[in-house]
């Protein structure tokens, strides 16, 4: 999509660096054609375009620059590729550039050199920490103001269309997970390997060897880069190690459980077909090397933010990895070492450095003689203490530094350059060591935060552990690979350690902050500045975590990876107190921000929750079924018939038709969902008794008998029919929602309750499809639909169970009915369900059978007064209810002590009730309020609630419900009111009896 | 052996993914599959339980019907050519094999004690058999068990959530595995496997 022809990567170096200059790619960046190669990021490929500006800060606005060249990147974050694949806030230093690429910069507006926003910088005084909730919060219109004040502070946007890539996940297994394929990672991977345990290295890039990839350090006289190969190749060799590249380890977790983001598809365009975006790894590991290394602090003065200064690790990397000048002339200010080496490979790579800068008074001879060979000017004793430039650096100030680096001298010297690159010193990556439970402490020796007391079995080494040199961190890994493998059993094996050709270290001496004047820069994302810091001091603020949410110092996407330390540092000295007193803010999961594509995987939309099927779907399907979730469970609610739309009047018409059809026929209602429980041993009777309200002794073989189950505190559970097959065997049904708790009630009970009992218990939900047919015809279909049986009264009385058979199907038939008519409920073996339902349908066709749906069914029960979830709502007991003569008082049951409690016996607790729109006509939404007076003063005296309504009624041509009130039957004949404010409905409502239809039970017999 | 005497109905049993398999290769397929998948059906499957640890009388019984013994190791299996016996909880297995007789009521018919309960889960179990160089691979999708064949070794089993579902997952071969779950959730469970597969590419069969 882009003309591969290449004059415009001005800043781009003739030769060097990991890049395929024989393949060029084109992108770009706000709209604008640009090119790069094969193995640059989109931070390289940009300032090879001599890109310099990339963003606006956070709340200033101010002009900002690439300044890192890895995941620390505060300033670079881009919207990434476009539509529904738009990724904001993303680090332009982390994107691997692809063909076609098209990134925008963020929170600017118009455009990033125009940004009318940037008039935050000129009342910068104004916005200091806290000073939104300072000047708004408590001023009427909140609301109003935090549109606006979001819009002007903020990062990139999220698209609101349907990501069209998918996600995965994964788990996996080791013996030594090594987070981190530098030298250390690598050093670890080595020696645990050889000795054979399993081992998992994971690296965020696709170039194993961290630092060793760029810098242009030696490993027994030969470059790093031959070292990093012959260890891979030796790796890939070990069927044992598992290599894991552009995986990065975002949060580790008790058990030593390790949380990864593999970046399966992100350096493609879109994925290849077939294949994830992202996949989340969970990894479980007996022992984790933490390898993560450190990351290079920037130095705290004066316009410290401009486009042109960055990171000197990120200068280096920029002109060694990826052939690139990131400055015409340079200027380099550290505190530390670094500096030294930053300037000696720019210098080498052609790039005018025209000081380094070092607060320091001392340098070992090794840089000196260095600098003196490159002509490089050598500035000990200084700072710089302030910068010019705007949309890209121009030059900058240079002072002599007083020794307790207090104070600079008054006479400054100007240094022209577009590039400031700086090194604080580094810190240890400690992040992972925080997630797992650690606390850091201080290394003043290396002026950093470096891992403590171990928590888990995490072990940090090499740049994590806060040990720099090159051999420290190939000896810490080769050592620590070794010392855990053994710890797990495997063999000690020999091996070597390689020599590096490192100069000696001049120690690093801690600066925290330069004085001087202007908005000097801590926090870079969140434009938190040394100021901010002193204010929170000033009022009062002294933990650093206080500190962290007042200021918002070390928040945002990169979580303070370059701020916290000198943030910290900076209110050490304001306390006057030591830093190790002062101590660091933890860090959380995740490491680096995260998608939440990878969390979710594939379990989004239908797939978010599992789909459970009855064995009679297709039927259901097949026949116009409008389905409805219950629980998991997809069941029929009606049945739609020759094309019906389904509307609200087709379904009132489908409801009508079925409720009709059975009362007046035949109907069946697939009830597979209801909860089964095979029940067998010697003990089961008194089991039964035990963990039912009624009594259970003496049923006969051959019949079913309704049951009462409460909870331990006197709330009923759950209701259901059990059948005694045999003298040791029952069949138990619970309702559809509570089938999985009651089983695991049960097996609780046996186990711990009454382990002595004689019991087993199993699911059986699945085993049986489960049919319930009823109505008058319901026999007579039945009774042409089985073989050779007689289902007559005698022979299949109420509440008989009976084993028949069906084309030599076996089935057991139980005579229960829920909706009142004559019924029977058909269980047959699972996998005949949908023929034996066909069978019956088919029989029935000349009575007018009608399946019916949940909605008919729960009309029905209605109807009847039969309670069910909505009544068995975990707040009522059998007396309120109704239920009073199911409560044994010859045994003692579970739930049996506490129905005594004064709560419990409060005459006014409400109770069961039928209720009916005193219009006739009013719809009765469940849930709605009973009050006596719908104009009563507020607090409204609340009567009780509405627990279940069916709107219409076929059969008693009018709404009913069922509720539940202060005085139940005794308000029988009273008017109250059913409110529900939420939908603004009041209406007027008739207490009655809850049995509405057949209340002598005499349509039972058919 | 007692056999043969047990019938079966006539009438064909309907799995729940009757009519619900495309046979096929599909996903990633540029070479051979990494994954195989099919259904084990019809099955016969019955859960054992006794109160107490098995006495000899019991071991015998299994030993005259199976010709081998029912596996006392936790999460372990035993197997013929025909039949699997899964250990599945403390006295308590399942007897797994192709359906081509009424194993409940043999079972039954040779256990008479009422100590022992004897459940027929043959139509509550949907089962599909997954085979191919990646299929430890696709389980870790699913599952967060240890896969690894120096680990979950053949004969091994395990009762836990695979892609958020409850399934008994055995190993019968090096790369071959059953899945068993219950059967409302075989077609989500078969839709969630072949997703997993996609990449590796898979057939169908």
């Amino acid at each position: 999509m882009f003309s591969k022809k290449n004059k415009q990567q001005i800043r781009r170096l003739s030769s060097g660096g990991l890049i395929d200059r024989s393949k060029p790619i084109g992108f770009k960046f706000d709209g604008k054609p640009l090119m790069g190669y094969v193995g640059d990021t989109l931070a390289s490929a940009l300032l090879a375009n001599n890109v310099k500006l990339v963003g606006r800060s956070f709340k200033y606005h101010r002009p900002r620059g690439i300044y890192t060249a890895g995941t620390e990147e505060p300033n670079a974050l881009v919207a990434l590729r476009t539509d529904a694949r738009t990724e904001p806030n993303t680090r332009a230093t982390n994107i691997e550039l692809f063909d076609g690429l098209e990134a925008k910069s963020q929170n600017r507006w118009p455009n990033l050199f125009l940004d009318v926003m940037q008039i935050n910088n000129l009342a910068g005084p104004l916005f200091t920490a806290g000073f939104y909730y300072k000047t708004f919060m408590g001023m009427p219109g909140w609301h109003f103001y935090e549109y606006f004040i979001r819009k002007a502070a903020g990062m990139g946007s999220t698209e609101l269309e349907r990501d069209p890539d998918t996600y995965d996940k994964k788990n996996a297994f080791c013996d030594i997970l090594i987070i981190g394929g530098g030298p250390t990672g690598l050093s670890a991977a080595l020696s645990a390997g050889r000795t054979g345990a399993r081992v998992l290295i994971i690296d965020s890039s696709k170039l194993l060897g961290g630092q060793l990839i760029w810098e242009l350090d030696q490993i027994d006289d030969k470059p790093a880069l031959q070292w990093i190969e012959s260890a891979l190749k030796e790796l890939n060799e070990m069927k044992n190690v598992t290599i894991a590249r552009r995986t990065t380890a975002f949060g580790y977790y008790d058990s030593n459980v390790v949380n990864a983001i593999e970046s399966v598809s992100d350096h493609l365009p879109t994925p290849e077909p077939h294949t994830v975006r992202q996949r989340l790894w969970q990894i479980r590991a007996q022992k984790v090397i933490i390898a993560t290394g450190a990351t290079e602090r920037p130095l705290v003065f004066s316009n410290n933010d401009r486009p042109g200064i960055m990171l000197a690790s990120a200068a280096r990397r920029y002109a060694n990895q990826f052939a690139v000048k990131p400055g015409n002339r340079a200027v380099i200010f550290a505190n530390n070492d670094d500096g030294y080496k930053t300037a000696v490979n720019l210098a080498e790579k052609g790039i005018d450095v025209r000081a380094v800068v070092d607060s320091r008074t001392y340098v070992n001879e090794f840089w000196k003689t260095k600098l003196d060979e490159l002509g490089v000017e050598l500035i000990l004793g200084s700072a710089v203490i302030n910068t010019h430039g705007h949309f890209g650096l121009t030059g900058v100030d240079i002072a002599s530094l007083s020794s307790d680096q207090k104070s600079t001298s008054s006479q400054s010297t100007f240094i022209s350059a577009d590039l400031l690159a700086i090194s604080g010193g580094w810190s240890p990556n400690v992040h992972l060591y925080c997630h797992a439970g650690g606390r850091p402490q201080y290394e003043a020796s290396i002026a950093a935060f470096v891992p403590g007391l171990r928590s888990q079995s995490e072990y940090p080494a090499g740049a994590s552990n806060g040990a720099f040199s090159l051999i420290d961190c190939i000896t810490e890994g080769t050592n620590c690979g070794i010392q855990l493998a053994t710890e797990l059993g495997f063999s000690k094996t020999i091996f070597s350690i390689p020599q590096t050709d490192e100069p000696s270290v001049t120690p690093i001496k801690a600066l925290w902050r330069i004085p001087g004047k202007g908005k000097k820069f801590v926090d870079i994302q969140d434009d938190v500045t040394e100021s901010d810091i002193k204010l929170a001091h000033q009022e009062g603020y002294i933990s650093v975590e206080h500190l962290k949410r007042y200021t918002t110092l070390g928040m945002g996407t990169d979580q303070g990876k370059t701020s916290n330390m000198n943030g910290h540092a900076i209110m050490a000295e304001e306390r006057g107190e030591a830093i190790e007193t002062v101590g660091t803010t933890m860090f959380r999961p995740p490491y680096i921000p995260i998608a939440m594509g990878p969390l979710a995987g594939r379990d989004i939309g239908q797939s978010y929750s599992a789909k459970r099927k009855s064995a009679i779907h297709n039927w259901h399907h097949e026949n116009g079924a409008i389905f409805i979730d219950a629980g998991q469970w997809l069941r029929p609610q009606y049945y739609l018939r020759n094309g019906e739309a389904n509307t609200t009047q087709n379904m009132d018409l489908a409801i009508t038709r079925e409720v009709k059809g059975t009362r007046g026929n035949v109907g069946m209602v697939d009830v597979s969902t209801l909860g089964k429980i095979d029940i067998q041993g010697a003990d089961s009777s008194e089991f039964l008794n035990r963990i039912y309200t009624n009594g259970w002794t003496k049923l006969a073989i051959g019949k079913a008998r309704y049951g009462l189950m409460l909870r331990e505190d006197g709330i009923v559970f759950d209701d259901g029919t059990t059948s005694r097959l045999s003298e040791h065997h029952y069949f138990m049904t619970t309702t559809t929602s509570n089938a999985a708790s009651v089983l695991s009630h049960m097996e609780y009970c046996l186990q711990v309750h009454w382990p002595d009992l004689d019991v087993k218990i199993s699911s059986i939900t699945e085993q049986w499809a489960a049919m319930a047919i009823a109505g008058p015809k319901s026999r007579d279909v039945l009774q042409k639909t089985i073989d050779e049986e007689d289902l007559s009264d005698e022979t299949l009385p109420f509440m008989g169970v009976k084993q028949i058979s069906i084309d030599g199907i076996p089935a057991l038939i139980f005579r229960i009915s829920f909706s009142g008519e004559l019924a029977y409920e058909v269980n047959v073996p699972a996998d005949y369900g949908e023929y034996v339902w066909r069978r019956i349908m088919e029989k029935g066709t000349t009575d007018n059978i009608i399946p019916y749906g949940t909605e008919a069914m729960a009309i029905m029960r209605i109807e009847k007064g039969h309670v069910a979830g909505g009544e068995l709502d975990g707040r009522t007991t059998p007396d309120d209810l109704g239920m009073n003569k199911l409560i044994s008082s010859k045994k003692e049951f579970i739930g049996r002590r506490l129905l005594q409690r004064d709560g419990f016996l409060d005459p006014k607790r409400p109770k069961l009730v039928g209720l009916i729109p005193t219009d006739g006509k009013s719809r009765i939404r469940t849930g709605s309020i009973l009050v006596k007076d719908p104009n009563a003063s507020l607090p409204m005296p609340k009567l009780g609630h509405v627990s279940s309504g069916a709107y219409l009624s076929p059969t008693l041509k009018h709404p009913i419900s069922l509720g539940l009130i202060t005085g139940g039957s005794k308000r029988i004949g009273e008017t109250v009111w059913a409110t529900s404010p939420l939908h603004g409905e009041i209406n007027e409502v008739k207490i009655v009896d809850p049995v509405f239809y057949d209340k002598q039970g005499e349509r039972l017999n058919g | 052996m007692v056999d043969k005497d047990y019938n079966l109905p006539s009438i064909k049993r309907q799995s729940a993914l009757d009519g619900q398999i495309e046979s096929g290769r599909f996903g990633n397929c540029k070479t051979e599959p990494g994954i195989f998948i099919e259904e084990n059906h019809p099955l016969s499957i019955v859960q054992l339980e006794t109160r107490e640890p098995p006495q000899k009388d019991f071991l015998n019984v299994i030993q005259n019907l199976f010709n081998f013994d029912v596996p006392l190791a936790p999460n372990t299996s035993k197997a013929s050519d025909k039949t699997r016996i899964i250990w599945t909880g403390p006295n308590r297995w399942l007897i797994v094999e192709p359906e081509t007789r009424d194993l409940t009521s043999l079972i039954k018919s040779q256990i008479k004690e009422t100590s022992f309960s004897i459940v027929d889960l043959s139509h509550a179990r949907s089962s599909i058999g997954i085979d191919g160089f990646m299929t430890r691979d696709l389980l870790l999708k699913g599952a967060a068990i240890d896969f690894h064949p120096e680990v979950f070794l053949v004969d091994h089993c395990v009762q836990t959530t695979f892609f958020n579902l409850s399934a008994l997952i055995c190993c019968l071969d090096e790369n071959r595995f059953n899945i068993f779950i219950a059967r409302g959730f075989a077609l989500d469970l078969w839709q969630k496997v072949q997703e997993a597969a996609e990449e590796f590419g898979y057939e169908t069969l």
